[in-house]
């Protein structure tokens, strides 16, 4: 017993370590590179490295030169047992207001070890709010969105992808999307 | 209180070892990833006015000039689609035939045989409602001439759509071209998703490489219709840009605005097309 009590604070304690001492702005430099290969363009005002997260402010994403949305503020918080990224106020282009809201008020992204296959989703929107997963085992990306009536008649091209949803009492309508990786 | 260092360090030698190989393998990792993050070079814009029509303009004036100067008549390059009217095709099998065509400005009839040339512009190919002519290796579409009594409208110059135009027409026809109202482009430049609804343009890939936008759907009288597209037309070059990318489209997008003329080059039935408008 003493032995196991010994290996699980070794563990724990090499996590800890190699989380705070971890370069996590030259990883994100890393991951830009890469999206930079598929014409997708990060650019940011600032980054602070904290111990256990990445702290990113004013990020803007192009692709292929096009402005696609700004975002205020991106947080990632790497803790021993869970991963959370939170992004604020992402401003979409309004040259895609017919595909996706102009403005999102918060998307949540986070995965616990204790569930080490699914990671999930939960974003906040003007008219509405959008829940979900991505199941690593099946490959599968599956968001629930719940909106407005406005939004209904707003994004209507959007609306017409999804699935039409009704929940068992017949009260509630929502949308889904799935795709597979 | 008898405090027993031997055990203490012993109990954090493993600890500090831990340490220290955390430590060594994000240095091999810092080693390895990027110090700086990407410095993307913005392109310059030169942004330079397409000025077809202006260049024409001043060319024209240039030549009245040098007239008054020296009396020489200069050639101008002779515009066989706006000049001749096509009034007869007839075709025989093995792609033969002959077809007569009139001169708009003389009244002159010519007969030609498939493999004539005339005025540069040689006769290709023979079909039912329509020839082909071709010069320095483009293609001209040549339609028949209509019944007076259908309401056909010509747009664009040195081809030859023909579109049944509503009576609130809004693309007015000069001596340059065709003319489109400022007002008309704002609305669209202004709310792009006005555009969404009357046009269904899908990317168009060759090897692999976007080459142009495809229409797959236009909306009735929408402008696009009185522009002169059609369904299933390839547009290639808007405004003399080639549309390689989606960031080509929405920089045409952009500057829309701003522009004082606006022409279209189009794929259409494997033919290539230029629709030219001026816009005031």
């Amino acid at each position: 017993m003493k032995f196991i009590l010994k290996t699980i604070s070794y563990i724990v304690f090499f996590i800890a370590i190699f989380i705070a001492l971890l370069p996590k702005e030259n990883l994100y430099f890393m991951g830009v590179k890469k999206l930079y290969r598929e014409k997708i363009e990060l650019s940011q005002t600032s980054i602070v490295d904290n111990y256990f997260g990445l702290k990113i402010q004013n990020l803007n994403i192009k692709y292929e030169n096009i402005d696609v949305a700004d975002i205020s503020k991106l947080d990632i918080a790497t803790y021993i047992f869970s991963t959370k990224i939170d992004i604020r106020n992402i401003i979409v282009n309004s040259a895609f207001n017919k595909f996706a809201p102009q403005t999102i008020r918060s998307i949540n992204i986070s995965h616990s070890i204790l569930d080490p296959l699914k990671i999930d989703i939960s974003s906040k929107f003007t008219q509405g709010e959008a829940k979900g997963y991505v199941d690593l085992l099946n490959r599968v990306i599956k968001i629930d969105i719940i909106v407005s009536r406005s939004f209904r008649s707003k994004y209507r091209q959007l609306t017409r992808v999804l699935k039409k949803v009704k929940n068992k009492d017949k009260k509630r309508e929502y949308y889904s999307y799935e795709y597979k990786f | 209180m008898n405090i027993n260092f031997n055990q203490i360090i012993k109990a954090t030698i493993p600890f500090f070892i831990i340490f220290l190989i955390a430590y060594i393998i994000n240095t091999v990792l810092y080693i390895y990833l990027p110090k700086k993050p990407i410095l993307t070079v913005q392109k310059v814009n030169y942004d330079v006015e397409y000025t077809k029509y202006k260049i024409y303009q001043n060319f024209k004036e240039k030549i009245v000039v040098e007239k008054k100067k020296t009396k020489k008549k200069k050639k101008t390059d002779y515009k066989l689609i706006s000049n001749i009217i096509l009034k007869a095709i007839y075709s025989t099998q093995n792609n033969g035939g002959w077809i007569i065509i009139s001169e708009k400005s003389s009244d002159k009839t010519h007969i030609l045989s498939v493999g004539d040339v005339f005025k540069n512009y040689k006769l290709k190919l023979l079909y039912k409602n329509y020839v082909i002519f071709s010069k320095h290796k483009k293609e001209y579409k040549l339609e028949i001439k209509a019944d007076k009594k259908t309401d056909n409208y010509t747009i664009g110059k040195d081809t030859n759509i023909k579109k049944t135009v509503p009576e609130d027409i809004k693309i007015e026809e000069s001596n340059n071209g065709y003319i489109l109202k400022r007002k008309l482009i704002d609305n669209y430049t202004k709310d792009i998703s006005k555009v969404w609804r009357e046009i269904n343009i899908q990317d168009y890939k060759v090897d692999g490489k976007l080459d142009g936008f495809i229409i797959k759907s236009i909306a009735k009288n929408s402008i696009f219709k009185k522009l002169g597209l059609k369904k299933g037309d390839i547009i290639k070059k808007v405004n003399n840009i080639a549309l390689k990318s989606y960031a080509d489209a929405f920089g045409v997008y952009k500057k829309l605005n701003r522009t004082k003329n606006l022409s279209f080059e189009i794929m259409r039935d494997n033919q290539e097309m230029e629709l030219e408008y001026e816009i005031k």
